[in-house]
């Protein structure tokens, strides 16, 4: 859709984040472990926090690329072969100078071997097959494909691979955790809350459906090249979303999710065959909501909200990337979900206090959400914006306005919701009761302890 | 003070770690050694590769090894200085690999000394 670019201008008022102290320091993927100084044992690197992770990653896309993604399998236990010499190696030896060359060099080798051993070289991908049939051309075209040359393209490739539309959403975001993320099955069951079986059989059926499907290691064609990358971005979102929502797991898993997305959304930002206003928009929007994550919980683990947060712990380093990111994603020809998304949370960082908000910017966001991206858990959100502009009463009249209000029956937000208006009209009876009922809707222990809460403090 | 060869066998769990599994029990091995070259006590070490041969009889019959196979497996060595057992065994404190299946081995090594 068409949008004017005065439009969004609002997002990029006088930037307020000045008033912000630095935060703590939130160091995504370039944090450095405290170098290991030994003394004969010079040689020894820094290691770069996730080493193993984003070298995992990078190598199933380049082997991915030469097997084809027919051969995922194949090329996942090369990459753990590779990666397991070089663990048995450098915890005595130290890191060499440059480790990700020396993985690329292994693998290389490695994969020539399976190529070797592998008759019938059909079995590999249509491009790539013609060229390892002959020893001649099968050495040079692994040394062409194994490298990192194009390491980004290869990621961002890997990316549209994992969210073929033949594959289901869930299976998607396993998949990218699997392959670009190098997390175990294990670790995958983890961050899901879900069965180890559950995982591995999810798996299994989509390397299935790449051979099924004759899935090509390929960008999309152009033609469906927007619609798949919203598959990918979405992909991202749920990863990034299941690391920040979830409750139910600790927190370092939680932190691992939450830069996964950042780093994949970054390689997608960078690239230049995909549409950059919907990837930065939604790298503003990750950014913008990660920079938040210090301070919604207090020392005890209940959630804080919003209003009760203190903003000092906000992340500035983040904010700073949000916002330099919601910039570039102005490009004034498209206005996506996650530009309006991030729009909110960047009304919210602006602003020195929760007094302060400005309500009006937000209810622009929401009333353009409603009309291009119409959803009950957005029209549900906008409502508590009318509450905050017109009162209590106009709030409850929007919700019962929401127009497929039925979709939302089990949705714990909606009774509590209510059940706050309500108290603030000093209808108590009625807010217990939606309290009551939206305790029942969730299992996330300190969602129950807020709502119980609210309950006690009705009693008061 | 008097050399040991600290063997370490039976690391056959760490083929199915994880990427970040493999890299915290890096970290753990490095924090060792630099926690023994600091003290004065590491001398050095080396992996080995699970493959190798075996040569015996008066044939010289060479055969390939699996090493892989069984808890015997020896993934590498390091040679430390101690006073004497008690000390060698008190710097193995720190091995990484305990409760994954690994064990070590401490085998003092003979000086050259002329006998009286």
């Amino acid at each position: 859709m068409k949008i004017n670019r005065c439009c969004i201008n609002f997002f990029f008022f006088v930037c307020e984040i000045d008033s912000f102290e630095t935060a703590s320091f939130y160091r995504l993927n370039y944090n450095f472990q405290k170098k290991i100084a030994l003394d004969n044992y010079s040689h020894i690197a820094p290691t770069v926090e996730h080493l193993f992770r984003q070298e995992w990653g990078k190598l199933v896309a380049v082997l991915t690329k030469l097997f084809g993604p027919q051969n995922l399998q194949i090329a996942e236990d090369v990459v753990q072969d590779t990666l397991l010499l070089a663990f048995n190696n450098w915890k005595i030896n130290g890191l060499p100078q440059n480790p990700s060359a020396w993985l690329f060099t292994v693998a290389r080798n490695k994969a020539i071997d399976v190529l070797r051993q592998q008759k019938r070289k059909d079995v590999f991908s249509k491009s790539m097959a013609p060229l390892l049939q002959s020893e001649y051309t099968l050495v040079p075209t692994v040394q062409d494909t194994i490298n990192t040359n194009s390491i980004n393209d290869d990621q961002l490739r890997m990316m549209f691979v994992c969210c073929h539309p033949s594959i289901s959403a869930e299976a998607q975001v396993s998949l990218i955790l699997r392959t670009l993320c190098g997390f175990s099955v294990t670790e995958i069951a983890k961050a899901f809350v879900s069965g180890y079986d559950t995982i591995e059989k999810r798996l299994s059926r989509a390397r299935q459906s790449f051979r099924e499907n004759n899935v090509q290691f390929e960008l999309p064609p152009v033609a469906e090249l927007e619609s798949r990358l919203d598959n990918v971005l979405l992909a991202i979102y749920l990863l990034f979303n299941e690391g920040y929502n979830s409750t139910q797991h600790e927190d370092l898993i939680r932190k691992d999710l939450m830069n996964e997305a950042l780093r994949l959304c970054e390689v997608i930002c960078r690239s230049p065959v995909v549409d950059h206003s919907r990837a930065n928009a939604l790298m503003a929007l990750i950014c913008f909501t990660a920079s938040r994550n210090d301070s919604r919980l207090d020392a005890n683990g209940n959630i804080l909200l919003l209003e009760q947060q203190d903003r000092k712990k906000w992340n500035l380093e983040l904010i700073q990337k949000a916002v330099h990111h919601l910039e570039i994603s102005a490009d004034g020809k498209t206005l996506s979900k996650y530009q309006l998304e991030a729009g909110i949370a960047y009304e919210h960082a602006r602003t020195a206090n929760y007094q302060q908000t400005n309500w009006n910017n937000i209810l622009r966001c929401y009333d353009l959400l409603c009309k291009f991206y119409p959803s009950p858990v957005v029209e549900l959100n906008r409502s508590i914006v009318i509450s905050k502009l017109r009162g209590p009463a106009e709030g409850i009249k929007a919700i019962e306005a929401i127009a497929q209000i039925a979709s939302l029956k089990n949705y714990y937000l909606l009774p509590a919701t209510l059940g706050e208006l309500h108290r603030q009209l000093h209808h108590y009876e009625t807010a217990q009761q939606y309290f009551t009922k939206a305790n029942s809707f969730t299992h996330s222990a300190s969602e129950k302890k807020l709502l119980q809460q609210k309950i006690d403090q009705l009693k008061d | 003070m008097e050399k040991f060869m600290l063997i370490f066998q039976g690391q056959k769990a760490a083929e199915q770690a994880s990427a970040e599994q493999m890299q915290e029990n890096m970290g753990k091995w490095m924090a060792w050694i630099d926690k023994l070259a600091k003290a004065g006590k590491y001398e050095g070490g080396e992996p080995l590769l699970p493959t190798g041969k075996i040569i015996k009889g008066s044939n010289k019959t060479v055969t390939d090894a699996a090493f892989a196979e069984g808890k015997e497996m020896i993934g590498g060595y390091f040679i430390v200085n101690a006073a004497d057992y008690d000390e060698a065994v008190a710097l193995c404190e720190d091995y990484p690999d305990y409760a994954i299946g690994g064990s070590v081995v401490i085998r003092q090594i003979q000086k050259m000394e002329m006998p009286a």
